[in-house]
């Protein structure tokens, strides 16, 4: 093979020899090759899904393209054979138990489910079984035992089937209605290798916290208000999840610890800290080691507390009051010297926050504010975020 | 086809024979299916309720606007729009009496399997009679050859009483008022929806015949 000489700048080089070309990189190639798919009936499938075998499988046909279908209409093809019915009776519920099977046919075992859709039609609230689904899917015979929706998902072993049974539900609606029709008609039917079967989420404990205002208490002289002193600040903490425990670490100033707090299932609270002038607030919660795990997979925005320390450069607890607070660590009650493995939250829409200005310059909410001004502020504070609680709350 | 186990909560059904098992894997299977369900008029849904060309049936029983079969035995009779409207009728049953209404509907099995059927008047206004035993509204049916009772004898279905309808077959209900001790008045004697409940447990059953049923509960006021 002939050495090919390069001339940078020219960017050619010379080539002795028709050979040498296509023997090298490619940007782009069209080839067609053919690949065979091939489309099974569904008894067949690799999902496999057929009538199951008994009375109510009837109402299942295998169309023309081999499709499962479930005719409950006059389009059922057992009807002329017998003088059977042509849907189900309105303001009923009707239960058809096993009525079609779906068969793991592929090589490994699967997850099988009917996928949820927001669209999926439901009785009217008013109505008997208001607000339940217009028609259920559920295991086998067992009624109760839905197989909508991923969390509800059966395993199915290589070589098994299971039977789905269907309830109906025809409150308020007449003569002619389907009760898919805003689904057109269509149900999904999902099987996954990969998904974890009936293993339905956790109800965890999700807290998010904000600042609200900040309180003030009164100095009288001879009887009369004369003025208003900074005192606490009041806290909004959200619970999106069951009741749970938590600890609020408020630096500064004076820093503040408090441990054990408590906040009741999808809840919105508040919670006053010593601290009246916050330069940061955390939340730290413990939802136990599943949900741990669960929420931070679902929530990019929560840490655990050793992720937090690793990011901010903190060694424990401390030093977090020490980086983010001008005055040390609190006490009565002291905080821990450093917390578990905690999740940890943020507390937001602290005025001045993040701003990378440093303590001393901050302006923070009035220290004293005359009664004449309150419960308004400086207009310098209020510019920044901060309100007394007496004006947030009008 | 092999009997299939049931096991609540863990899945499925065991299939015998090599033929299904595994001409090749998959990671996941989206399968979009057609549901076609469809709300039937009473006289022809799974559970059929059908009003009939009797003169009872076509004075006090009709379908709705909706579907919907009811009975109402008032001053209007005339419900299915058969008859001579002008026609001077009573506006009720009588007072301390019986009354039989014979022929007011067909009850139907149009599923999949033998049922059986039962009422509940649970959610209706029934006045009460001074007849411990004798409901104030009962339905009942003419026995047949087949029936225990002699064919032609109505026999009587006490509520939450349960009877047999085999698949594909029809049985002609009529309607008996108790007004023993109930004085005419303006408030009626029954008033409410009559929950008809048809059972049919092999509908669900493995094939051993053929045959087959929903059950069913349906409101009919």
């Amino acid at each position: 093979m002939q050495r090919r000489n390069f001339l940078v700048g020219l960017g050619s080089a010379s080539v002795g020899g028709s050979a040498l070309l296509g023997s090298g990189a490619f940007s782009r190639v069209e080839s067609h090759r053919n690949v065979t798919v091939e489309v099974a009936e569904d008894p067949d499938a690799y999902l496999g899904l057929d009538k199951c075998d008994t009375p109510n499988g009837s109402y299942v046909d295998i169309d023309d393209n081999g499709h499962l279908e479930i005719l409950m209409n006059p389009d059922n093809p057992t009807i002329g054979e017998s003088p059977l019915g042509s849907g189900v009776n309105s303001n009923s519920i009707s239960n058809f138990d096993n009525v079609f099977q779906i068969c793991n046919q592929g090589k490994e075992d699967a997850c099988v489910w009917i996928a949820d859709d927001d669209a999926w039609p439901t009785v009217p609230e008013e109505e008997t079984m208001g607000g339940e689904r217009r028609v259920e899917f559920y295991l086998n015979g067992f009624r109760d035992q839905s197989v909508i929706g991923e969390g509800n998902g059966i395993s199915l072993e290589v070589g098994e089937c299971v039977c789905i049974g269907i309830e109906t539900r025809t409150f308020d609606l007449a003569e002619g209605d389907e009760l898919l029709g805003e689904l057109d008609n269509q149900i999904q039917i999902v099987a996954d290798v990969d998904s974890e079967c009936g293993t339905e989420p956790l109800d965890c404990p999700v807290l998010e916290g904000e600042y609200e205002c900040t309180l003030y208490e009164s100095s009288e002289t001879d009887g009369e208000i004369t003025s208003w002193n900074r005192s606490a600040t009041k806290f909004r903490v959200t619970n999106d999840g069951p009741n749970t425990e938590f600890s609020l670490a408020v630096a500064d100033s004076p820093g503040s610890w408090r441990p054990d707090a408590e906040i009741p299932a999808d809840a919105s609270s508040t919670f006053n800290a010593d601290a009246s002038f916050p330069f940061s607030a955390l939340i730290a919660w413990d939802p136990g080691e599943e949900c741990r795990d669960q929420l931070i997979e679902a929530n990019p925005d929560l840490q655990t507390w050793s992720e937090y320390k690793a990011d901010n450069g903190l060694d424990n607890l401390d030093d977090w009051y020490e980086t983010f607070g001008t005055s040390g660590i609190p006490s009565n009650p002291d905080p821990p010297e450093d917390l578990d493995d905690q999740l940890i939250v943020q507390v937001q829409n602290i005025p001045e926050e993040g701003q990378g200005t440093s303590p001393e310059d901050r302006i923070g909410p009035d220290e004293e504010i005359d009664n004449s001004l309150y419960p308004q502020m400086s207009q310098e504070a209020m510019n920044e975020g901060w309100i007394t609680c007496e004006a947030f709350n009008e | 086809m092999q009997r299939r186990n049931f096991l609540i909560g863990v899945s499925g059904t065991a299939v015998a024979g090599s033929a299904l098992l595994g001409t090749g894997a998959f990671s996941r299977v989206e399968s979009h299916r057609n549901v076609q369900i469809q709300v039937a008029d009473d006289s022809e849904a799974y559970l059929g309720m059908v009003p009939l060309e009797t003169l009872n049936s076509q004075n006090y029983v009709s379908t709705d606007e909706n579907g919907h079969l009811y009975i109402q035995i008032d001053g209007e009779g005339n419900q299915q729009g058969e008859g001579p409207s002008e026609e001077l009728i009573g506006t009720g049953v009588n007072s301390n009496s019986y009354t039989y209404f014979d022929g007011m509907f067909d009850l139907c099995n149009n599923g999949k399997a033998d049922a059986n059927i039962e009422y509940s008047l649970e959610n209706a206004n029934v006045l009460e009679n001074d007849e411990p035993d004798e409901p104030t509204f009962a339905f009942y049916y003419i026995a047949t050859e087949d029936d225990a009772d002699p064919a032609g004898t109505r026999v009587l279905v006490n509520e939450d009483q349960s009877v047999p309808l085999e698949v594909g077959s029809c049985i002609t209900i009529g309607v008996r008022t108790c007004t023993k001790g109930i004085d005419a008045s303006d408030t009626p004697l029954v008033d409410g929806p009559v929950q008809v409940i048809a059972d049919s447990p092999e509908a669900g059953e493995p094939n051993e015949e053929s045959n087959g049923t929903p059950t069913s509960t349906p409101d009919n006021t």
